[in-house]
């Protein structure tokens, strides 16, 4: 196991070069002059030249990405164009929230979810099937900003249960938290459904039924495990998209995390930001995929690792 | 000083609205009472705050508000937001009562030579910056020559580096300033948020310190700004703008007056500031976009208010270019908008008809009448000019939700007259691109017409025209966008710019406007209003006419 995660880490640094590169590259291609954007509408040809020689974007392009590089080696993601701060500080001030706010959305999703999709597997066209697929269907459907709405106006703003915005504490992040989650829920719930059916024909289950084992276990102890590779798959998949940052969440509840900041940077050509982020959200499926690997073989010792 | 832009319906409720808007009494009653101005279209009853019963300086208050804040550096800002907040932190030499009358602030008067190259200054005693530096002509200096430093390359730096020549201490309290060339909107730009004046010792710690920290002599004192998430500051119960002494017998505000601190935070979507505004998460929210205007006039808790602003909305047309370069299919066009109906359908009534291609509160405003809404009259100006039957051009346009709505009205307007318009709405850095980096002008530059919002934040005639309408601002120098030459507009500009004459300034600009009026380069469509929204027990929250947050004599009822 320990050579295979060092085989798996090596094999990262080829896809590293290459997104870091290739993000580099296609920042640039994005039309719109960020010198001009960063002296605002009204300004003279003058300033444009005076800022795009201060950000040091009148250097060639081989120059800007060695300098690229070498910072990234002395852990330097480089200055925000927008807020001329290091893009480490911007970050960093955001990356916590994102992280606890995309675990809470998670967690309560996995777990209404897995148990909506078990729900409806195994009552397979029955109303209980139907119910939570209706349900799962809404999750996905309702776009975001109005769930989002729907609940700031309830719980806000009429009830005053929860605050509007913010990311202090845990009242803060309850109604982001469910407004993220709710298509989480959504899509864990339609797999765990369809790989419990599929499960459910197996031969190991009639035989299991034909041994007289109680449904509970037989649900639970060999069906779900059994289903859940594909559900790990998608969890995880969810994991690293939620870390992400969710842009229209994140507005919808002004919450200060990392798609808010993509958003602002992608709008003001804030190259320095956009690669670093970027450069982040690549780190993160890495990294998940490779937890995901391992979980394959904690699931089911079949998977050899070789 | 950015376009500011509200959020509107989507363009297919505006068609919509379009067919009713002829009479309706019940707008133009709306439209009446928003321009009271005394921000009087409340929906909830203003509460009165005897003298010195306001709880205002034993609360903290949240604001939300529609960007996140860019820097503290005056001098490094180009967004209005950032420079409200620098407004409350730091005082200018001279600023902007709330109407946008120039004011003397740290300055108490100055005097200047008869061709506006040498002004003197004379400094407010008693005055210290938040660190305890005293304020005197040698801070000043430090201000101006950072001012004057064309290497520090920041966003304003061209405000004032070709201008500024050298500033030398006279006495403790006198200041000369002696400019490179002649500017008689000297004092208007000193009144210009990026000119508010740092404390020397944070200026002597360069630009970093100055972008995140702020040390001035402000109604407020910074605290602690975290980027994305809230900027906090807290009441300077010391301020000069309280010393009836320093300020000569009238203080700036009421000694009751402030809040104990204000927390600013950036929430882009605006029905989540409504809501908050409305669940008490906040006491001040800005902007209002007009949609969220009527729910919130029925919250009997909430306070409403609109005034109008100095951006003015412009239809742009390449005069180099033909149809646009005979002065009657420009004109045709300007008679075949409907701008009453531009402000209904478009603004939702929160807007006025411009009467000038400046706003009313803008230093040397005249009014002219606008083109009346005259469909005959516009096709016979086109037949007149060869067009009878009409000509295919096409509109370029950020494409926000607000200029989508306002281009297919436009587009809408002018097929009745025979135009047929192609909207080209792109993202605002290829719009900027496709505008200002190319080497193809006037006749041969590819833009045909364009929509524009100007805000003037000097307040003054010469920001609100030069940049728009000078030769010298063709692209790639400014925004000369219609590429209009007029040797005598361009002649009474520099007139009006090399004195400190306000006599002559006003007369220069008049001609100016009376000409801009008659030639119609571009069509003035609608002033803009300011929205805001606060907590009923708030009085004297406002808007100044370039958006800026105005609360300095803000006061708060008990509840």
């Amino acid at each position: 196991m320990f050579r295979y995660i060092v085989k798996r880490i090596i094999g990262v640094i080829p896809t590293l070069i290459l997104v870091v590169t290739f993000v580099f590259l296609f920042v640039r291609m994005i039309p719109g002059d960020p010198a001009r954007l960063v002296a605002g509408e009204q300004a003279t040809q003058e300033d444009v030249e005076i800022i795009r020689e201060e950000l040091g974007l009148n250097e060639s392009l081989p120059t800007q990405y060695v300098n690229y590089v070498k910072g990234l080696f002395k852990g330097d993601l480089g200055t925000s164009l927008r807020t001329k701060r290091p893009v480490l500080t911007e970050v960093s001030n955001r990356y916590a929230n994102t992280v606890r706010l995309t675990l809470l959305s998670l967690a309560w999703s996995s777990v209404v979810g897995i148990l909506l999709g078990v729900w409806s597997g195994r009552h397979r066209s029955r109303w209980q099937d139907y119910t939570g697929m209706t349900l799962a269907v809404s999750g996905i459907s309702l776009p975001t900003f109005w769930i989002g709405f729907m609940l700031i106006i309830v719980f806000s703003v009429n009830l005053k249960w929860f605050p509007t915005t913010g990311a202090d504490g845990l009242a803060n992040l309850v109604l982001p938290a469910f407004t993220l989650g709710t298509s989480v829920a959504a899509v864990v719930a339609r797999f765990t459904r369809s790989s419990m059916i599929e499960v459910l024909k197996e031969d190991y289950i009639r035989t299991a039924r034909a041994k007289g084992l109680k449904e509970k276990t037989i649900v639970w102890g060999h069906a779900f495990r059994n289903s859940m590779i594909s559900v790990v798959t998608v969890i995880g998949l969810q994991f690293g998209y939620l870390l992400g940052g969710s842009v229209v969440t994140e507005s919808v509840f002004a919450f200060p995390g990392l798609g808010s900041l993509l958003i602002e940077s992608v709008n003001y050509r804030d190259y320095p930001a956009i690669q670093s982020l970027i450069l982040i959200f690549s780190l993160h499926f890495i990294v998940i995929n490779l937890l995901v690997d391992i979980l394959y073989a904690v699931l089911n010792p079949e998977i050899q690792l070789s | 000083m950015k376009k500011r832009f509200m959020a509107f319906l989507l363009a297919a409720a505006m068609t919509a609205a379009l067919v009713g808007c002829g009479g309706n009494s019940g707008d133009s009653a709306k439209k009446e009472d928003t321009t009271g101005g005394d921000a009087a279209n409340t929906a909830a009853a203003q509460v009165e705050v005897p003298a010195g019963e306001s709880v205002s300086q034993d609360t903290d208050i949240v604001a939300a508000v529609n960007v996140d804040f860019t820097t503290l550096d005056p001098m490094d800002t180009s967004d209005t937001l950032s420079g409200d907040i620098q407004r409350m932190l730091m005082d200018g030499l001279f600023g902007f009562d709330q109407e946008m009358n120039v004011i003397p602030m740290l300055a108490t008067g100055y005097e200047a030579n008869d061709d506006a190259t040498e002004y003197t200054f004379t400094l407010r005693q008693g005055i210290k910056f938040s660190d305890g530096t005293p304020w005197n002509a040698e801070a000043a200096k430090a201000n101006f020559d950072r001012w004057g430093d064309k290497n520090l390359g920041l966003k304003r730096t061209t405000l004032l580096c070709n201008i500024l020549d050298s500033a030398e201490v006279v006495d403790e309290y006198t200041i000369k300033v002696k400019l490179a060339t002649p500017f008689g909107a000297f004092i208007n730009t000193l009144a210009h948020p990026a000119c508010v004046v740092v404390s020397p010792s944070l200026i002597a710690q360069g630009n970093e310190a100055c972008a995140a920290n702020a040390v001035g002599t402000g109604q407020y004192r910074f605290v602690e700004w975290v980027a994305g998430e809230y900027l906090k500051v807290e009441l300077n119960k010391d301020w000069w703008g309280y010393d009836e002494a320093i300020c000569d017998g009238t203080p700036l505000a009421e000694s009751d007056a402030g809040f104990k601190t204000i927390t600013f935070k950036p929430v882009t979507e605006s029905a989540t500031r409504v809501a908050m505004v409305q669940s008490g998460d906040a006491q001040m929210i800005w902007p209002v976009p007009a949609e969220n205007i009527d729910a919130l006039k029925g919250d009997s808790n909430v306070v409403l208010g609109a005034e109008e602003g100095i951006v003015v909305r412009y239809l742009m047309m390449n005069n180099q270019k033909a149809p646009f370069n005979n002065v009657k299919v420009r004109q045709a066009i300007n008679y075949a908008i409907n701008k009453e109906a531009y402000v209904q359908v478009v603004k939702n009534g929160y807007a006025s008809v411009a009467k000038s291609v400046i706003g009313s509160s803008v230093q040397y405003y005249k009014a002219n009448e606008p083109y009346a809404y005259d469909i005959e009259k516009a096709k016979d100006l086109l037949t007149e000019a060869g067009y009878p039957d009409g000509f295919t051009t096409k509109v370029w346009y950020s494409n926000t939700t607000a200029n989508q709505k306002q281009c297919e009205f436009l587009k809408q307007q002018l097929e009745q007259v025979g135009i047929t318009v192609e909207l080209e709405g792109m993202e605002s850095a290829i719009l900027n691109e496709k505008i200002q980096d190319t080497d193809a002008k006037g006749a041969d530059a590819e833009v045909d017409m364009y929509v524009i919002g100007w805000s003037p934040s000097t307040g003054d005639a010469d920001w609100g025209i030069r940049p728009l309408l000078a030769t010298e601002s063709e692209p790639p120098m400014s925004y000369n966008i219609c590429y209009y030459e007029n040797e005598k507009v361009d002649s009474l500009l520099y007139e009006a710019l090399g004195t400190a004459d306000s006599d002559k300034r006003a007369a220069a600009y008049e001609e100016v406007q009376d000409i801009i009026w008659e030639e119609t380069p571009l069509v003035c469509l609608a002033s803009d209003y300011n929205t805001w929204a606060n907590d009923k027990n708030i009085i004297n929250i406002g808007n100044t006419p370039d958006g800026g947050l105005w609360i300095r004599n803000a006061r708060m009822a008990a509840k």
